[in-house]
């Protein structure tokens, strides 16, 4: 506040200004065209670059959305058979995209596996359901779920972009009647809208492919530790070269804490309980899994010894494990345990495997495939 | 209802059509009326009857100051008008066919379901409707028969003034007192409970309640002549273009352009739309381009943010809020130009100031000078004793801080923008008695000097005004936390704290980039859209589509509001 006074708050004239005259030779409607039509040309050319040169060139953009395109274009040139070797498919998040090698689990399980690796960088369980139609789609013999504790708790909101990037990909078509809806925890009204969305609304959603485009490319070149998610590699996707220690891993395990505690609300007075809706949840993949004639192989994610005995982890795990042991016994799952496997070496942050981690759990992972002798 | 929405280019594509075929004033009041109502309604419908309600105050106040008796007939036929537009916006269940604050949908539609709302508080609010449609021609008629001169002014004047201060106290600060009266409670060991009423901010009510607020003053000072018709009474207090984020305008600049038809002129047309554009750009491609990456760094900074995150952060923000609002500015400005009225300015390079004060003078212009001639200069002013000028800036910026919202931030930002406005003027007056250190301030270096420090308080302050807890207005952890790394540099040069990889932090630090180069370019060249009205018309097609090209592709997919929205 000033103890002069400021200057006037009238409005200023600027419209009388001499260079303004020259627009009086436009009559109403002419000024109006002449405001209007170039601004609509730019339109239909940024349109028509858009469609013709930016997403040919670039998908949408960023790696981590075009995987989520790239998973269904790759997943609608499988033929649906169950002809030639047994297929098993890994669902599953980050931890799965960077603790995966399928050719480490081809090796160390019993039969002739063909295993392809479909995990996406922060798929939760709802990410799960939107795919999970298009990959029962092209049968698999089995479907191994990596489950962290999180499976069971409250998933983050559907993002939009993702909803836009999985239309893209074609995921709603194949879902059954009433699969996916508003009441499914973490699916909004807005990403619904996403979800549903035809295909020329979703690419129209992604015209700032550039933009993420470029922020993709600033982000491998200065963090250091990560290079780009392969957006169409279902074998070894991890995209992790380097791990953290000290002060950060301290931060990152107390994020981790923080964050399966809030997901699970576990100062809600209520908890336990607050968790049934997402138990339901993760109840009707595994029969969905079931029902497509695959066998669920419910994995449990490692767990990095200092988040253990936390107890976000001790009692949200142990109420996972309880659940993972009713769906073997009513769907016929197998349980593969891995919260134990891995030492603190092998894993790169509070969360992810690094390479040792990797290799350890994927053969873990391949020695507890079922047979396939059945099939 | 957002500018950058497909909704508003109808809104405005009827005022143009309204323009052309409307040649009488008052019809074309009544248009730009009801396109205003639409235009608030949009978000939530049932918030209109307020303002109409605030509104029909200030109006029958400041006829009631100047001893205008309003027959019977004309104040039932207000209360009637009043009450149908109660029943309109509360009786009708037009949260039904609201899907979102986007917009409308009339998918869910059933005709017996319109015309039997079943919302919280409906009774209660229809009960409080029809109640002030009963009482408001009883009290008008007591008031200016029982009072006469001064007196009466005085009583419609206080009548005003409580009624405008009260619907701001109840909707606007109901639960920061609340909450704050718990919170104190529970300080002292005493466990209170919350009283069960949820009452939702209404968009923009302390900037039209300033605006109205500013007309029954005016009038009680005689600076004004009170209108006599409500309809362009309430076209002064809810024209669409200043209703939600300003500018705060002055009656004696908007009634008079009410005197004449407005007319659709080319060169308004061509100069509006360059404002419009110069908005756009800010907002869309600066603006909610550095949202995200400031969200990322402010959500729960105490998790590790270091020095550099949050002096970036409060950089980034300071250029992202300046953005936001001066595009809103600007689009409105150039929206009523191109329709008629001139809005005025609300920022003039606050950035290039060189001490609070002048800070003040180019920061939010029409709140500055609103808070000057309405509260500053009737506390006294600069007159008097240092010590009473002193308290009557911080009184001042405590309550500006205070009308940005129900938070305890809001009121420490004003008390701290209080207390550097005290403090620049006692180092101005020990440098102006210094003739050499006064002196060597005007010269390059000591101008540099004086914006460095200026834009240092300046960016502190944006942190008291950034980061709040919505759950606890009186914590202010993550505040004290910030405020000791801006202060105090911890020499920890790792980015992982600025979010890499979230919060598109190169996509904002090329914006911000941006911004800093045609912002200087700006100051010393003129505006980008004076040099649009000045550039030769074959370029202009050209500018146009190179324009529409970027915000094709750069306009982000996440709808953003407008961050004055919230006050």
């Amino acid at each position: 506040m000033s103890t002069e006074r400021p200057p006037s708050n009238a409005p200023e004239t600027e419209t009388d200004s001499p260079e303004l005259a020259r627009f009086d030779r436009f009559s109403v409607g002419g000024i109006l065209l002449f405001c209007t039509i170039p601004p609509l040309v730019g339109v239909l050319l940024a349109v028509a670059i858009h469609l013709f040169v930016v997403l040919p060139a670039i998908g949408v953009g960023s790696n981590g959305l075009t995987r989520m395109v790239r998973l269904g274009e790759h997943l609608a040139t499988i033929e649906g058979t169950r002809a030639g070797k047994p297929r098993v498919c890994v669902l599953g998040d980050s931890v799965s995209v960077e603790g995966i090698d399928a050719s480490a689990i081809e090796r160390s399980a019993s039969d002739a596996w063909q295993v392809e690796n479909y995990a996406i960088n922060g798929a939760n369980r709802e990410q799960i359901r939107v795919i999970l139609p298009k990959v029962l789609a092209t049968k698999p013999d089995a479907v191994v779920y990596i489950l962290r504790v999180q499976a069971i708790a409250d998933p983050p909101p559907l993002p939009v972009d993702l909803a836009y990037a999985y239309a893209l990909g074609g995921f709603p078509a194949a879902w059954p009647s009433g699969w996916l809806n508003e009441s499914v925890p973490g699916i909004s009204p807005r990403a619904m809208d996403g979800l549903e969305a035809s295909r020329f609304a979703a690419q129209l959603h992604f015209r700032g492919a550039l933009v993420y485009r470029f922020n993709d490319l600033m982000h491998e070149r200065f963090s250091g530790k990560t290079k780009l998610p392969a957006p169409d590699n279902w074998r070894d996707a991890h995209h992790m070269t380097g791990g953290i220690t000290g002060e950060r891993l301290d931060r990152h395990i107390k994020t981790m804490e923080d964050e399966v505690s809030a997901a699970a609300r576990m100062s809600d007075p209520a908890f336990p309980a607050t968790l049934e809706r997402n138990e339901q949840d993760l109840a009707e993949i595994v029969a969905e899994i079931r029902r497509a004639g695959a066998t669920p192989v419910l994995v449990i994610a490692p767990v990095h010894p200092r988040l253990r005995a936390s107890r976000p982890y001790a009692e949200v795990g142990a109420r996972l494990d309880q659940r993972v042991d009713e769906l073997v016994e009513r769907f016929g799952a197998v349980r593969v345990d891995a919260r134990l496997l891995l030492e603190a070496d092998d894993f790169a942050d509070a969360q992810h495997p690094g390479p040792t981690g990797r290799d350890t759990l994927s053969e873990f992972i391949g020695k507890g495939l079922p047979s396939a002798a059945g099939r | 209802m957002l500018f950058q929405t497909p909704e508003f280019l109808v809104v405005f594509a009827i005022s143009i059509a309204g323009l052309l075929c409307l040649r009488r004033a008052s019809h074309q009041h009544t248009l730009f009326a009801v396109l205003s109502y639409i235009f608030y309604a949009w978000i939530d419908v049932r918030f209109l009857i307020l303002l109409l309600i605030t509104s029909l105050v200030d109006f029958a106040a400041a006829l009631g100051m100047d001893g205008v008796k309003l027959s019977w007939r004309e104040r039932l036929r207000l209360s009637g008008y009043t009450a149908l537009m109660g029943y309109v916006t509360l009786g009708l269940n037009w949260p039904m066919l609201q899907v979102s604050h986007q917009g409308f949908s009339f998918d869910n539609f059933e005709l017996a379901g319109f015309f039997t709302p079943r919302w919280d508080g409906l009774g209660a609010s229809l009960a409080a409707v029809a109640a002030f449609c009963v009482l408001w021609p009883v009290v008008y008629g007591w008031l200016v028969n029982a009072y006469e001169g001064e007196r009466r002014r005085k009583a419609f004047m206080v009548v005003s003034v409580v009624c405008n201060l009260v619907v701001l106290g109840f909707f606007k600060y109901f639960n920061f007192f609340v909450d704050s009266f718990i919170a104190a409670g529970a300080s002292v060991g005493i466990e209170l409970s919350r009283p069960h009423l949820d009452v939702l901010l209404p968009m923009g009510i302390s900037f039209y309640t300033f605006v109205s607020m500013s007309y029954t003053i005016d009038a009680y000072r005689r600076e004004l002549v009170p209108e006599r018709s409500f309809m362009r009474f309430n076209l002064f207090v809810c024209y669409y273009p200043h209703l939600v984020a300003g500018p705060i305008i002055r009656p004696q600049n908007f009634f008079p352009t009410l005197e004449q038809p407005w007319k659709l002129r080319a060169r308004n047309i061509a100069s509006g739309f360059h404002l419009v554009l110069n908005g756009l750009f800010k907002k869309v491609l600066i603006a909610d381009a550095i949202a995200p990456f400031v969200e990322n760094v402010f959500s729960a900074p105490s998790a590790g943010a270091t020095s550099i995150a949050v002096m970036l952060g409060a950089a980034f923000f300071a250029i992202q809020i300046y953005c936001d609002f001066s595009g809103y500015t600007d689009i409105a400005r150039g929206i009523s130009r191109m329709i008629g009225p001139e809005l005025p300015i609300n920022f003039n390079f606050p950035y290039f100031s060189t001490s609070i004060i002048e800070f003040w003078r180019r920061w939010h212009i029409s709140l500055s000078t609103w808070l000057r001639d309405y509260l500053y200069i009737p506390l006294g002013g600069g007159r008097g004793t240092p010590t009473r000028v002193y308290f009557n800036l911080m009184a001042t910026m405590a309550l500006g801080g205070l009308w940005h919202g129900a938070s305890a931030n809001f009121l420490v930002w004003g008390i701290y923008q209080g207390a550097l406005l005290c403090i620049n003027r006692v180092i101005r007056g020990a440098i102006e008695r210094r003739p050499r250190l006064d002196a060597f301030m005007q010269s390059k270096i000591g101008t540099a000097f004086r914006w460095l420090v200026t834009i240092y308080f300046v960016l502190l302050g944006w942190l008291i005004f950034r980061i709040t807890d919505p759950k606890d207005p009186w914590n202010f952890t993550e505040l004290w936390y910030c405020m000791k790394k801006f202060v105090i540099f911890d020499f920890d040069f790792g980015l992982s704290s600025l979010g890499l990889g979230r919060g598109a932090p190169f996509h904002a630090a090329a914006c911000a980039g941006l911004f800093v180069l045609l912002h200087t370019v700006s100051r010393m060249k003129g505006h980008f859209n004076e040099r649009l009205d000045r550039a030769p018309l074959w370029v202009l097609p050209l500018v146009y589509i190179g324009l529409a090209l970027m915000l094709y592709f750069l306009w982000p997919t996440h709808e953003t509001a407008f961050i004055y929205f919230q006050f």
